[in-house]
């Protein structure tokens, strides 16, 4: 490729070819120069804050600093787990984890593999660009038309609901109905985006398998599932394993958003409570140590189920 | 081939159509709804008419919506984020992409690895924040703008763009005698005009929409975002900002829900104006993005 031209210069004595450092600097110097900023960045915002964690072992304040506020051990830790809402805090997090993978991560694929059945471009087209929509809206206003749709005054689900001859739900305030509003938006939000790459999978499955089951005699459903869902498994397994890095650190700003003062023995999860401790009440080292405790539970659910993965298919992340 | 279609296989298919029909209006319909509500008078959402256009229509929600500056000083900051966090993002994208695509670069490898461990693990909402914090930068664009400059994600996508860009242009180009520099701008980086049109549209939504950032970093009130505001006016019901006291609201044929539903209409603007541009790029921006994978 013309890229191992090995140019032997007299350089302090050493041998100076393409692939070594000094190569690189002098010839390609713009190159480095490019990376150092979002380096500096890297350093700055990711790595600092990484070692910033160690607050959560100390009694940090200001005067001291990160190097000199006093080491409490697992001080922070114990805090929170005999604190008398970490059961319900810890368990709303599993729930709505557990709840977006089982119901969030099938519904793209369905919604795909129903959209693959149909012959009709132009219907499909429309309906995969409709479909991108609401993942171009942001969560607050997601989570505001929510909140008008299930209103028990003006809102239309109420409206039906009374119709046919019920009480008027209060979805908003009830704890009960928090989680599944929490996943069905999720749902509405992401189920376009998320089918792009699954359609894009279906799409690349040869039409020879497709004859072959046809002559061997499978119908709609049968090559489904013989020749369909095994085309798409790697990308299902793979996009699988992505979705599970994140398994129970939901994101605190839906949470946040929907929450109210009546339905928190739902809506509070770890991140939330991250959030108020830390930030508005400015209580640090606490809160960095509930959000590392959230980190250390999420890697070793993610190791599990990667080590499970492995024996038992043969796919892993690592 | 012969395609026998059974009653179950027709039933099927029906089913299929009106399943996805139904989707394909509910990933609209709240959107419309809230158009709808947001041009009608008060008296008719009340009494419960509004479906899906405006009954009664009128533009006094929309009045109200304006009549206090703050939307507009909002519009204005986070038009001004928006615009300043796509271009950096862009920028640190492309420096952290570009060099990364070069395969002769020395320690190739460990920067990559540098950088995608960012992605594995990081520091969490508090350190971030003493980091930002301890650096004088709250209440500051800077906080808004520089910590998301460099996506790890689009970094890759981008830099899989730019190695399957033919390396003999490069040679072509140095023989002309140009620069690192030149080559980058002059010849990576207008072959790579769908991609930089994809990220530029990611990017700027997601300025466009966030909410957490802003929230974290932002005290002053004047500096406000308008994911912000509208958080305040329609989860929280806090009218003042758009200057709508309860006790004048119905003889001005305005009330809650349509000053909302104004609101976030107000809001979407942009996102709407920019969702035709959207389909043009948006699937293969993803595209790219899995091919990587």
């Amino acid at each position: 490729m013309g890229e191992r031209n090995i140019t032997t210069a007299r350089k302090r004595g050493r041998k100076y070819h393409s692939g070594t450092f000094l190569y690189s600097l002098t010839h390609d110097g713009a190159l480095y120069f490019m990376l150092l900023f979002p380096i500096a960045v890297a350093i700055i915002f990711r790595y600092v804050p990484i070692g910033y964690l160690a607050i959560a072992f100390k009694n940090y304040n200001f005067v001291d600093g990160l190097f000199r506020s006093p080491w409490v051990g697992f001080k922070w830790f114990e805090k929170f787990f005999t604190y008398r809402k970490f059961g319900l805090i810890f368990g709303n997090t599993l729930k709505i984890s557990f709840g977006t993978l089982i119901f969030g991560f099938p519904a793209p694929i369905i919604f795909a593999l129903l959209l693959n059945e149909t012959k009709n471009l132009r219907f499909k087209k429309a309906v995969q660009t409709i479909s991108y929509l609401p993942y171009f809206v942001s969560t607050v206003i997601v989570v505001g038309m929510m909140n008008q749709l299930v209103s028990p005054t003006t809102g239309f689900i109420n409206e039906i609901i009374r119709a046919l001859g019920h009480d008027t739900v209060m979805f908003n305030t009830e704890p009960q109905y928090f989680l599944p509003m929490y996943i069905i938006s999720g749902i509405w939000s992401g189920l376009g985006y998320s089918s792009i790459l699954y359609l894009s999978a279906l799409a690349g499955i040869s039409q020879e398998l497709y004859e072959a089951a046809e002559v061997d005699g499978a119908g709609r459903f049968g090559k489904m599932i013989h020749v369909t869902l095994p085309g798409i498994l790697p990308t299902i397994m793979i996009l699988l394993l992505m979705r599970l890095g994140t398994l129970i650190t939901v994101g605190f700003e839906k949470a946040y958003l929907m929450q109210n003062d009546l339905n928190l023995k739902a809506s509070e999860i770890i991140g939330t409570f991250v959030y108020k401790q830390g930030i508005v009440r400015m209580d640090y080292s606490y809160s960095a140590a509930v959000d590392l405790f959230q980190s250390v539970v999420n890697i070793a659910l993610v190791t599990l189920f990667n080590t499970i993965s492995r024996r038992v298919a043969d796919i892993s992340l690592w | 081939m012969i395609r026998s279609k059974s009653i179950g296989d027709r039933i099927f298919v029906i089913i299929n159509y009106t399943l996805l029909t139904i989707l394909g209006i509910m990933f609209f319909y709240p959107i419309l709804y809230q158009l709808a509500i947001s041009f009608s008078s008060a008296q008719a959402v009340s009494a419960h008419k509004v479906f899906a256009w405006p009954v009664e229509p009128t533009l006094k929600s929309y009045a109200k919506v304006f009549e206090t500056g703050k939307i507009i000083r909002a519009y204005k900051n986070t038009l001004y984020y928006t615009a300043f966090g796509t271009v950096l993002q862009l920028i640190g994208t492309t420096f952290i992409a570009y060099p990364l695509s070069k395969r002769r670069l020395f320690g190739r490898r460990g920067i990559s690895f540098f950088f995608y461990f960012t992605n594995v693990f990081n520091g969490g909402m508090i350190p971030t924040f003493l980091v930002v914090r301890n650096l004088g930068m709250i209440d500051t664009v800077w906080a808004l703008v520089i910590p998301g400059c460099i996506s790890v994600y689009y970094a890759i996508v981008l830099r899989t763009n730019f190695e399957a860009i033919p390396s003999d242009l490069e040679e072509a180009a140095k023989i002309d005698g140009l620069g690192n520099w030149a080559i980058l701008l002059k010849v990576y980086v207008p072959l790579s005009k769908g991609i930089y049109a994809a990220l530029t549209l990611f990017f700027a939504v997601g300025f466009w929409n966030s909410y957490v950032q802003p929230l974290i970093y932002l005290n002053d009130d004047t500096k406000f975002t308008l994911q912000m505001l509208l958080r305040n006016i329609v989860l929280q019901g806090q009218m003042t900002d758009i200057g709508a006291g309860a006790s004048n609201m119905q003889d001005l044929g305005t009330n809650t829900d349509t000053l909302k539903a104004a609101c976030i209409m107000v809001v979407m603007l942009p996102i709407m104006c920019v969702y035709p541009f959207i389909q043009k790029y948006f699937v293969k921006g993803i595209m790219i993005g899995a091919v990587k994978g």
